[in-house]
């Protein structure tokens, strides 16, 4: 008996000295982080396009591939779009896939991720654009222009001497001529038209190559600090020959906020989907910090130097894999707390590691909607469940009539829930039907057989433990913790074991047997 | 860790209860005698212990188009789930009415509710792991009315740990509207305390507070004589002896011609049974 435990305890202290061990090289000689970096500057990003029409033949679209500049370097780029052939052509210095199918049946989706980080701080140097939209200099003019030629030339030149005498460099004077444009639409209209140009901006690079700055049109998105969605805005850069740099501009009246912080996609008037056939389609970009990038680099510049540790650092594998073990990591820590608080404090929940599987479900929807969803789905669960027990159906067919139905619960309401970007992309929640449904069905059973007041404590412990798992452990902290410190596991291990061997009193039991006190004092 | 009261009193608590007495004590491998109520049947007819009359058991489905048959000849009867714990699945049938069935609590349930909730006993609903189970039916005890002032609809036990061949403690255990007839304690059956040497009760317990009087009938519970406690405690060491396990509890029902029968036998016997006793187990263990 006593051995026992004396075993477990020595078994604990060799796992916690293995765990502290390793902690302590990687912290002191490694200098790795404890904190998750505050420093961001590396993001996930996922861009979905979802093609609304349906039974076009023969389509073939392309995607501009992101690339690499002075500021941002790409990786792990990978392209899903099943059933689509892939090809990857390079046009005018920008790479770009082109998808092809025999017949869209509408509903397809193309899915684009990356990683991005943040690599320097200049707006990437190219060359000035090439001379192909100098076609309004005064020495490349038509010499018998038509009328309509001919009146575009003056109100190019009318707004270029305006803007000259207004401005005191190439930004501030391609600032007056964007202000022009925008303050009369006719002659916007007029120059587009004539022009042959698909945007404004490209009038207004063609513009402005008549009076000799060179612009480029530029394309891409906000690097925000916080995980959104986010929309891909076109704007302008002028090269600023002082000092040798390109700025950005706003082409429209209206300021683009923080331009400086957008990440650019490609450069030109292209679209960023195009197809043949224009086809309807809707396209999101959605973007997540990353803050173990500081990290993620110190381990691949570590490859050499260390080969072990950086074979042995969970940053190495897939991103996807990572998301995976991140999580993976986190279970073990959730079925300690629940060990703690069913042994040592009493808790009584239904099912043992469900509040565990509660938690996790919280993550795709939050700590507040996910409360109100799951006793939303509960109560329906329940309700349900009711009503056909009086069908007097088999136990096995009546769960699973229970769990359709709430399939097609959790389906509406992810449906309505679509337009609110709740979560990044596909991620699908799978994995809390289940759960929900295995829930429902021990709820039920506890309130058939035993009384109603155990399984309301039985509810109200499984969500309150839920809640605890949560927020202590499904945390930035705790997963960069665990994430970059797997070793970390084996101190769990030894916890749960020490736990095991704990024969001491429930907190509840004080109360349970706390009567007896009163009854012996009496005698 | 959170009171040094309840050590004092030697007072086991669940965790101790498993890593000190179950863990301990009882062998895995001999824990289908007190699991299976059928095994546990048998066992007593091995050392000469008697248990209620077997009606019928059914392990599959399609035999319960012949309960009907069964069951007409019996007006009264319990239908229970072999593996059943805690009470779960337990139906007390009273008296077999045109209308339906009779049960303790005097609510009256169809056939069909019947059929319905051995499909459920079938498909392990009540069994510990959800593993298929089997539907036993048994004769009703025709119970001593000797503690008929203090229960209400259904059948009184006695409960009694035994550790390796010593009963530890005892309690009667008795039902109330409430537990639905049954004589549960966490389904709010009465805990009643029973002195080891002389069978007489003590105190009495529901839903872990103590009470006097049955909130039914309103009979005081104290200083009541178990009727035959030395024949009570013998049935108990046998069946503990017989079972292998080193610490279980023994449930059995005192039938007014039968005398007693062994219900179940428990591998994991509850602790509230120190509460009911005023006298944790430990302290019981010692003396």
């Amino acid at each position: 008996m006593m051995a026992r435990t004396w075993i477990t305890f020595i078994i604990s202290a060799i796992l916690v000295f293995i765990g502290i061990g390793i902690f302590a090289y990687k912290t002191t000689v490694l200098s790795y982080p404890v904190l998750p970096g505050k420093d961001v500057d590396s993001w996930y990003v996922e861009f979905s396009v979802e093609l609304e029409e349906r039974n076009r033949n023969g389509v073939e679209f392309s995607l501009i591939k992101p690339q690499d500049n002075a500021s941002y370097a790409i990786t792990n780029d990978q392209l899903f779009a099943p059933d689509f052939g892939i090809r990857e052509t390079k046009s005018s210095g920008t790479n770009i896939y082109k998808l092809s199918k025999r017949t869209i049946s509408g509903g397809e989706t193309v899915l684009l991720r990356y990683n991005i980080y943040k690599i320097g701080n200049q707006i990437e140097i190219q060359q000035p654009s090439s001379g192909k939209n100098d076609q309004y200099l005064k020495k490349n003019r038509l010499s018998n222009p038509d009328e309509k030629t001919k009146i575009v030339y003056e109100t190019i030149d009318s707004i270029l001497e305006d803007a000259e005498k207004k401005s005191s460099g190439p930004v501030s004077f391609t600032k007056q001529v964007i202000k022009a444009l925008g303050a009369d639409e006719d002659v916007a209209q007029l120059l587009t038209e004539e022009m042959n140009a698909n945007t404004k901006e490209s009038v207004l690079v063609r513009i402005l190559a008549a009076a000799k700055i060179d612009v480029r049109t530029a394309n891409g998105f906000e690097l925000k600090h916080e995980n959104s969605s986010v929309d891909i805005k076109r704007w302008i850069e002028v090269y600023n020959k002082g000092a040798d740099r390109w700025d950005r501009i706003s082409s429209s009246k209206k300021d683009i906020e923080n331009l400086d912080d957008y990440y650019v996609w490609w450069f030109g008037d292209r679209d960023i989907f195009n197809n043949s056939l224009e086809l309807k389609n809707s396209s999101k970009v959605f973007i997540k910090l990353n803050n173990d990038s500081s990290l993620m680099r110190q381990i691949w510049l570590e490859k050499n130097a260390n080969p072990f540790v950086h074979f042995i650092s969970l940053q190495t594998l897939p991103l996807e894999q990572q998301f995976v073990v991140q999580i993976l990591l986190l279970l073990p820590l959730g079925a300690l707390l629940i060990s703690f608080f069913r042994q040592v404090i009493g808790v009584q929940t239904i099912g043992t590691f469900m509040p565990v599987l509660i938690a996790l479900s919280f993550r795709e929807t939050g700590l507040i909607y996910g409360i109100l969803f799951f006793f939303g789905i509960i109560s329906l669960g329940l309700f349900t469940r009711a009503y056909i027990t009086k069908l007097y159906l088999l136990m096995v067919p009546r769960l699973s009539a229970v769990l359709s139905i709430i399939v097609v619960f959790i389906i509406l309401v992810m449906l309505l829930a679509k337009n609110q970007n709740f979560s990044l992309g596909i991620s699908v929640a799978l994995f809390p039907v289940v759960i929900i449904t295995m829930f429902i069905e021990r709820l039920s059973t506890i309130l058939d057989e035993k009384n109603p007041t155990e399984a309301f404590y039985g509810f109200i412990g499984s969500m309150a433990l839920a809640t605890i798992i949560y927020v202590c452990i499904l945390n930035d902290y705790v997963m960069h913790c665990m994430f970059v410190f797997p070793e970390l596991l084996f101190v769990v291990i030894a916890c749960c074991l020490i736990l095991g061997r704990y024969n001491g009193y429930k907190l509840t039991e004080y109360w349970r047997f706390k009567q007896m006190k009163k009854v012996a004092q009496d005698v | 860790m959170f009171s040094s009261y309840l050590k004092k009193r030697g007072i086991v608590g669940i965790n101790s209860r498993n890593l000190d007495y179950i863990f301990a004590k009882n062998n895995r491998k001999y824990y289908p005698f007190a699991d299976s109520k059928l095994i546990t049947k048998k066992l007593a007819d091995e050392v000469g212990v008697n248990t209620p009359k077997l009606i019928a058991e059914i392990s599959w489905q399609y035999e319960l188009r012949h309960l009907n048959d069964t069951l007409e000849q019996h007006k009264q009867f319990v239908i229970k789930p072999d593996h059943g714990s805690g009470g779960g699945g337990i139906i007390v049938v009273t008296d077999t009415l045109p209308v339906g069935f009779k049960k303790g609590s005097n609510d009256v349930i169809s056939k069909q509710d019947i059929i319905f909730h051995c499909q459920n006993v079938l498909s392990g609903m009540y069994s510990l792991g959800g593993q298929s189970d089997t539907v036993i039916i048994e004769d009703l005890v025709k119970f001593d009315p000797v503690f008929e002032e203090i229960s209400f609809q259904g059948v009184p036990d006695v409960r009694i740990v035994v550790m390796e061949g010593r009963p530890i403690m005892g309690m009667l255990r008795l039902p109330t509207k409430r537990s639905d007839g049954k004589a549960n304690l966490h389904l709010g059956g009465i805990g009643v305390g029973i002195d080891m040497k002389t069978g007489q009760t003590t105190h009495a317990v529901q839903f872990n507070k103590y009470i006097e009087r049955h909130p039914e009938t309103g009979h005081v519970f104290k200083d009541r004589q178990v009727p035959m406690w030395d024949e009570m405690l013998a049935i108990a060491v046998k069946m503990q002896e017989a079972s292998k396990l080193g610490y279980i509890g023994v449930d059995i029902v005192l039938d007014r011609e039968r005398g007693p029968l062994v219900l179940e036998i428990n591998a994991r016997p509850g602790i509230s049974i120190q509460i009911a006793n005023n006298c944790g187990l430990g302290e019981a263990i010692q003396q």
